[in-house]
């Protein structure tokens, strides 16, 4: 689990890193966006990662819209 | 604005309908209408070119802007929220096609290989296909649109010697109501196309290179779906994850090429990362065109970083990425029937005032 965490904290360095240069001269939006999506992609991942019991989206959605399936 | 050519749209209509429909739909499609699962295509399709016309209609009012803009630019909320509501749909999509290319990789190609790893060397490529812009995503649609083609049109020949049309049997005795839930699975996957008036301007396309598109795109995967009743047999392709695959281990050009899947597998891969690579590129577009402070090409390795992670969270197994299709078009038909109605019936430009005509004079 902490090896998978990990890599996407590798892989969210490397996606602050590609654009670094960018940051600076662009609007703040840009820049909290980033920061937002890349969190709380680290809260999605670290919830799935759980050992816990994880709700998935296409369970959950699924329960609500199986009654409007016509089969 | 993005500029394309007619050619260039037909290309890109037909990839990004093509490629990710022919992994695994096609079992699902044997499940439900069995021998007959080509005809669930026809369902499906009319209706997703009649909501294509629709939705090119009411782009075409506003000439060279495309709907996104036209949406933004005409209804300052309403139209943003629109906005926002695609880019969810679509997101939920890359998530999907993230999750499955990445399932099939693992499963087929490179099954040692983690699968954490295999999305994110997945979504690497997209995001730098899609940082490109949009004359990357043409050239690499103009080239592997027409490879893709040629090569499902080639493949017949190739294999008729190994058709057998008692896999299809009974000819005339057709399950309507399998066809009809087969319609029902496909249909998401066919209304993609509804993508392209979003994210091209009205003057550069014609409505009947979407139809082409559409056509072309539709008789590929009805030929496809044959091909895997007349070589696989229906049994065992309502059993496999990905049909398309296992007919393509059929294909034997001399004794000595008999490992012709792993080709076809390389040509088609680009093609599927090109379509991956489409929809973030919607994404990143219609985002910039709702907050014009954003920059798109910046946004994509986030929102391609995030998509990874969604879509472990929205699928738990490969199992239901199939399963969820079944509730995933009741969404899907709020996107590609009821928001182009009422894109249709209520986005509209402004009434130009009419001229007053001057009064006269009583003296």
């Amino acid at each position: 689990m902490i090896k998978l965490l990990g890599l996407y904290i590798l892989a969210a360095i490397l996606v602050i890193l590609i654009d670094r240069k960018v940051m600076r001269d662009i609007p703040g939006i840009n820049r909290w966006m980033a920061y937002i999506l890349l969190a709380g992609g680290f809260g999605i991942w670290a919830y799935c990662l759980q050992f816990g019991h994880v709700v998935y989206g296409s369970v959950l959605a699924g329960h609500y819209l199986d009654k409007f399936v016509p089969f | 604005m993005n500029k394309v050519t007619n050619r260039q749209f037909r290309m890109l209509g037909i990839t990004y309908i093509l490629n990710t429909t022919l992994i695994h739909v096609p079992s699902e499609l044997a499940n439900y209408a069995k021998q007959h699962a080509y005809l669930s295509f026809f369902p499906a399709g009319l209706v997703v070119a009649l909501m294509f016309l629709l939705l090119s209609k009411s782009a075409k009012r506003f000439p060279g802007k495309d709907l996104f803009q036209s949406l933004n630019g005409r209804h300052k909320v309403l139209g943003r929220v629109i906005t926002f509501l695609y880019l969810i749909f679509f997101f939920i999509i890359l998530a999907r096609d993230i999750r499955m290319v990445a399932d099939f990789t693992n499963v087929v190609l490179l099954p040692l290989t983690p699968i954490f790893i295999i999305s994110i060397a997945i979504t690497a490529t997209v995001i730098f296909i899609a940082r490109g812009g949009v004359q990357t995503v043409m050239g690499i649609a103009d080239l592997y649109g027409p490879m893709m083609t040629t090569v499902v049109l080639i493949i017949p020949f190739i294999v008729a010697k190994d058709f057998d049309f008692s896999y299809i049997k009974p000819y005339f005795y057709v399950d309507w109501a399998g066809v009809g839930k087969g319609s029902w699975v496909v249909f998401s996957y066919l209304g993609q196309i509804l993508a392209l008036p979003f994210i091209f301007s009205s003057k550069d396309y014609r409505i009947r290179d979407g139809m082409y598109a559409l056509l072309l795109s539709t008789g590929l995967l009805l030929l496809i779906v044959i091909m895997i009743s007349l070589l696989v047999g229906i049994p065992i392709a309502e059993s496999l994850m990905y049909p398309s695959y296992e007919m393509s281990r059929q294909i034997k050009i001399t004794d000595f090429l008999d490992r012709f899947d792993m080709p076809l597998v390389g040509l088609w891969f680009p093609a599927v990362l090109l379509n991956i690579a489409t929809s973030l590129f919607i994404i990143c577009y219609g985002l910039k065109t709702m907050i014009p402070q954003i920059s798109g090409k910046m946004m994509t390795s986030p929102i391609g970083l995030f998509a990874v992670v969604t879509a472990f969270w929205i699928y738990p197994n490969s199992v239901e990425v199939f399963r969820f299709d079944r509730e995933w078009t009741v969404v899907a038909l709020v996107f590609v029937i009821v928001l182009p109605i009422f894109i249709f019936l209520f986005h509209r430009p402004h009434r130009k005032p009419r001229m007053q005509e001057p009064r006269e004079d009583a003296t």
